[in-house]
């Protein structure tokens, strides 16, 4: 019984401090910046015809003491209640909250409803009118836009520009005054001025994209009362492959050229990549070759910037690679690495088989023999047999005569440790019984797998 | 003549080249076909010079007499200030004085350093460059308000006699048979034995010639570092490393 006593006294509490709170909540219409007592009759404007008219109203509590919301409704045809707090909904003194009330007719005419929050209410008043539809083309066919949806302008290339095919529509059985059509947004354009469009009439336009830089683009679309969002992507094209030039038509060991790679036309984009060296040796015994690199990075890789605008990438600052055709037969490859586009051989450089070269030649006398310094390479690793012929000052060939030799194990061993491809000095030593001082010359024969390499009569000092 | 020959194969030298952090490394390979070898030097080298005999560079506060393999044969204290080299020669600008090294070996295969010092009065104007040898006397290139003149040294120190060089030259090398110098982007080999002249051109001015054997040069721009063979066409770069090669 003292427990009832005590429920019926809160219960009593309770209703009369709703009561006091359906004197102090006043409605409020709200534009999104400033707050208007609701009037008796609120026009809230027009919306087209299937849209969706929002209208934002708030309950605030103008009393001194805390008041609860416990009464929200909308009656009305075609209106109804969007957002709205969770009832009851207790406001201090000078708090509000806010409700919205949507309106939206499927044809054409005015409607009105009563707005109610506890005891105050409102009418409000919204009139659904014809306005242009919007229309995408896909698959052949118009596709009508629902309002606020999103238009998909697709990737263009930077500099590059796209125009989306669209359609106006009359949905309307009398002409259709067209009085704003226009876009905002970085990248986005459309012009088009006022005009009227017949009762059922189509009416093509265009939106066109231009990014002018790279990366994602937003605007919007507005025609009349209705507004689109414009999406858009700005991308950089892939850069070009350009095309590997050699300095010269073909190449032989024992060689420095310079490379360069072009473009058929002037690049539209800046980028880079790396141009990268292999060997292929035809040699069984010899794998690779040290000589075979590019001078710059003493390395078989060589990067390069390419910009836009230019019809030549750079190594560095130099529109040209040095690099080295080594001493061994084989072929070299080019391939290009684009930064992101991957890689391609692109050129291939066979490199022949030769005779032994000889890069420079040293005699010297000592009193009881006669020393020949020869340094060249062999592209073959095939080098050993050799012949040498000696003449005295009156260009008589000495005796013996030819002198052949078989120096093939001395190079078999040398190529199996070098540091250098095929490249080799050999020092020959001939004792001399006699005056060495009569001997004034020497012709010398290398020969390896292709063949003999003879030397020009070598006049000792 | 006897019968046959013996024959030793080993990997060819190009000579030796100072790179631009001042190591200095053994080009291996032959022209156009290069390969860089190790450093030869710990210390960073200032200035360096080689023949067919070997060669002397300048490290800080020292002189090094190197093997024609880069080997060290004999160090000694030097006077401050870069030097200028050529062949055993070293010339300090500092001081005036130019200097002979020489190293010999003993029986048990030590090396032992000797240096002497040149005779050579006062010169007027500012050297450019040395050669000849301490035995059989020494060139110096001058530098004077009327040109550039080719001074030949007499045993005592004075001036033997003189002629002139071309007034344009700014790098300088005296080589075995003649000079070669750098007017902006060209190299030019005067051959006093065959009165001839020839000619390479690079594609940036020329910041600095070495000798860096007994018939190759290494030339520097600011485009790289190239073997100028004096007995051929063509200029041949040198590989780099990261550091690149330069003066």
């Amino acid at each position: 019984m003292k427990n009832g006593a005590r429920a019926a006294r809160l219960a009593l509490l309770v209703a009369l401090a709703a009561g006091a709170a359906f004197g102090q909540l006043q409605l409020f219409t709200f534009d999104g910046v400033r707050e208007t007592a609701a009037p008796a009759l609120f026009d809230a404007g027009s919306a087209a015809a299937g849209d969706s008219l929002e209208i934002r109203f708030r309950v605030r509590n103008q009393g001194t003491s805390s008041a609860s919301l416990t009464i929200l409704s909308v009656a009305g045809a075609g209106f109804a209640l969007t957002a709205r707090p969770t009832l009851p909904y207790a406001l201090i003194p000078g708090a509000f909250v806010e409700f919205r009330v949507g309106f939206s007719l499927p044809g054409v005419g005015t409607s009105s409803a009563v707005v109610t929050a506890n005891s105050a209410s409102t009418m409000v008043r919204a009139t659904s009118i014809v306005v242009a539809e919007v229309a995408q083309v896909i698959s052949g066919t118009r596709v009508v836009v629902p309002n606020g949806a999103t238009i998909d302008l697709g990737r263009i290339e930077r500099g590059q520009s796209s125009a989306q095919q669209m359609f106006l529509h009359n949905p309307g059985s009398s002409p259709l005054q067209v009085a704003l059509l226009s876009t905002t947004g970085e990248g986005f354009s459309s012009t088009f001025g006022p005009f009227t469009l017949p009762a059922g009439a189509w009416q093509e336009f265009a939106v066109s994209f231009f990014p002018t830089r790279t990366g994602d683009f937003t605007g919007s679309l507005k025609v009349d009362q209705r507004t689109f969002v414009l999406r858009g992507l700005g991308f950089d094209p892939p850069l070009p492959r350009p095309s590997v030039f050699i300095d010269s038509g073909q190449v032989k060991s024992g060689e420095q050229h310079q490379v360069s790679l072009r473009f058929g036309a002037p690049s539209p984009v800046s980028g880079a990549g790396t141009l990268q060296m292999f060997f292929d040796s035809a040699i069984s015994t010899a794998s690779g070759d040290p000589a075979v690199q590019f001078v710059k990075t003493s390395t078989r890789s060589a990067s390069f910037t390419v910009v836009a605008g230019e019809s030549q990438a750079r190594f560095g600052t130099d529109s040209s690679a040095v690099f080295q055709t080594g001493t061994t037969a084989g072929a070299l490859r080019f391939q290009i690495s684009i930064t992101g586009q991957g890689v391609a051989n692109d050129l291939v450089l066979p490199v022949a088989p030769a005779p032994i070269l000889l890069d420079t030649i040293s005699p010297t006398r000592r009193i009881d023999a006669l020393d020949l310094k020869l340094s060249g390479f062999d592209n073959t690793y095939s080098a050993g047999s050799a012949t040498f012929t000696f003449f005295d000052s009156a260009g008589r060939a000495i005796d013996p005569g030819a002198i052949k030799a078989d120096f093939t194990s001395d190079f078999k061993t040398y190529f199996a440790s070098s540091g250098v491809g095929s490249a080799f000095q050999m020092r020959v030593s001939f004792p001399v019984s006699g005056d060495s001082s009569q001997v004034a010359s020497v012709e010398a024969e290398l020969i390896n797998a292709v063949g003999a390499t003879r030397t020009q009569r070598i006049a000792f000092p | 003549m006897a019968g046959s020959g013996t024959a030793q194969v080993t990997t060819p030298s190009a000579g030796f080249v100072r790179q631009r952090d001042g190591a200095l490394r053994r080009l291996d390979g032959t022209t156009g076909s290069f390969v860089l070898g190790a450093s030869v030097t710990v210390e960073p080298t200032l200035a360096a010079s080689f023949d067919a005999s070997g060669g002397l560079i300048q490290i800080p506060e020292s002189i090094a007499l190197l093997d024609a393999s880069g080997r060290e044969l004999a160090r000694f204290d030097a006077p401050p200030g870069k030097a200028l080299l050529s062949g055993k020669l070293a010339y300090f600008p500092s001081d005036g004085t130019l200097w002979t090294y020489s190293a010999t070996q003993s029986d048990g295969g030590q090396y032992a350093g000797d240096v002497a010092a040149v005779p050579l009065n006062p010169i007027e104007g500012t050297v450019l460059a040395i050669g000849g040898s301490g035995e059989a006397g020494v060139t110096l290139a001058v530098r004077r308000d009327d040109g550039v003149w080719r001074l030949r040294i007499a045993k005592d120190g004075s001036v033997a006699s003189q002629d002139a060089l071309p007034a344009d030259a700014s790098e300088l090398l005296f080589v075995t048979s003649g000079v070669v110098y750098s007017s902006n982007a060209d190299i030019v080999y005067l051959n006093d034995e065959t009165k001839s002249e020839k000619r390479w051109t690079l594609t940036h001015p020329v910041l600095r010639l070495a000798p860096m054997s007994a018939a190759s040069i290494q030339a520097d721009s600011v485009s790289g570092s190239f073997v100028i063979r004096l007995d051929r066409e063509g200029v041949f770069s040198i590989p780099e490393t990261a550091a690149g090669v330069t003066q």
